[in-house]
């Protein structure tokens, strides 16, 4: 199985927002913290898109290269996740992330953030698949259920596409086909790919067979 | 004298909370490497499952 990532056709996102309701209603997410977000690029401008953005599980994740305590793991299938039982709460991976997905609960006295918090691709965390600690901590663990991000399943329009980057590139690609052109996989080239245009997951597989 | 031995004790017991294997979390970090606890992995056939569903968001 290839890896797991996220796809928002711009061309079809309709900005109901729908996205990050269903996010912040299946994980519970606390008061202050949106996991994912829709943004408005040229916004009242032509050319208006809107795209929904949350964590995108980079390949080479900067949020992981930057902690300072080594809270982040990938799983095999790229979800790049975090455990809240190491997280300081620094604010590095916030300053380091392309996308502003990780937030932080608290805003208290002396700068205490209070445990980070990010889209977990609805696959929980290192607690017990389906628990309620794992649940208290980083929301619902759907993958274990044999489902996919809830944001992604219940897009009305299908803007967007969770799960199997080769399913989802070729329902993107099916679609690009079907109308002519495409508005481009926003953020995938920020999160997937090198800057000389290579995937990194290639990359790193070619390193390690080395 | 009692004061010294205060001071003492209550060093042995802040020294008791450095170590190790007392600690909630990792002392030694090695810089790269997640110590935490692991993360069950999904099996091949709720992978293929997964697989399934993402072809079901085709339309």
């Amino acid at each position: 199985m290839a890896r797991m990532k996220f796809l928002c056709d711009a061309e079809r996102c309709i900005e109901c927002n729908a996205c990050v309701t269903a996010c912040k209603n299946e994980n519970e997410v606390p008061w202050g913290v949106n996991r994912r977000r829709v943004v408005t690029i040229n916004d009242g401008k032509p050319g208006e898109r809107t795209i929904s953005v949350a964590c995108m599980h980079c390949s080479d994740a900067p949020c992981k290269a930057v902690c300072p305590v080594d809270c982040f793991y990938q799983t095999e299938q790229g979800v790049v996740l975090h455990n809240k039982d190491l997280c300081i709460g620094c604010g590095y991976c916030f300053y380091a992330c392309p996308f502003g997905a990780p937030q932080y609960p608290q805003a208290g006295n002396f700068g205490t953030r209070g445990k980070m918090d990010k889209c977990t691709f609805c696959s929980g965390g290192p607690e017990e698949d389906m628990s309620d600690a794992e649940f208290r901590k980083y929301g619902r663990n759907r993958l274990a259920e044999g489902k996919l991000p809830l944001c992604a399943e219940m897009c009305s329009t299908k803007a967007l596409l969770a799960g199997d980057a080769d399913k989802v590139s070729d329902i993107y690609r099916e679609r690009v086909v079907a109308r002519g052109f495409g508005s481009g996989a926003w953020g995938w080239g920020t999160a997937y790919q090198t800057k000389n245009g290579q995937e990194r997951d290639q990359l790193r597989e070619r390193k390690q067979g080395q | 004298m009692m004061r010294g031995w205060v001071i003492v004790v209550g060093c042995a017991v802040l020294l008791a909370g450095c170590q190790e294997d007392g600690a909630p979390r990792p002392i030694h970090i090695e810089k790269g490497v997640y110590q935490g606890t692991p993360d069950t992995p999904r099996s091949e056939d709720e992978l293929r499952a997964l697989q399934q569903r993402t072809a079901t968001q085709r339309f």
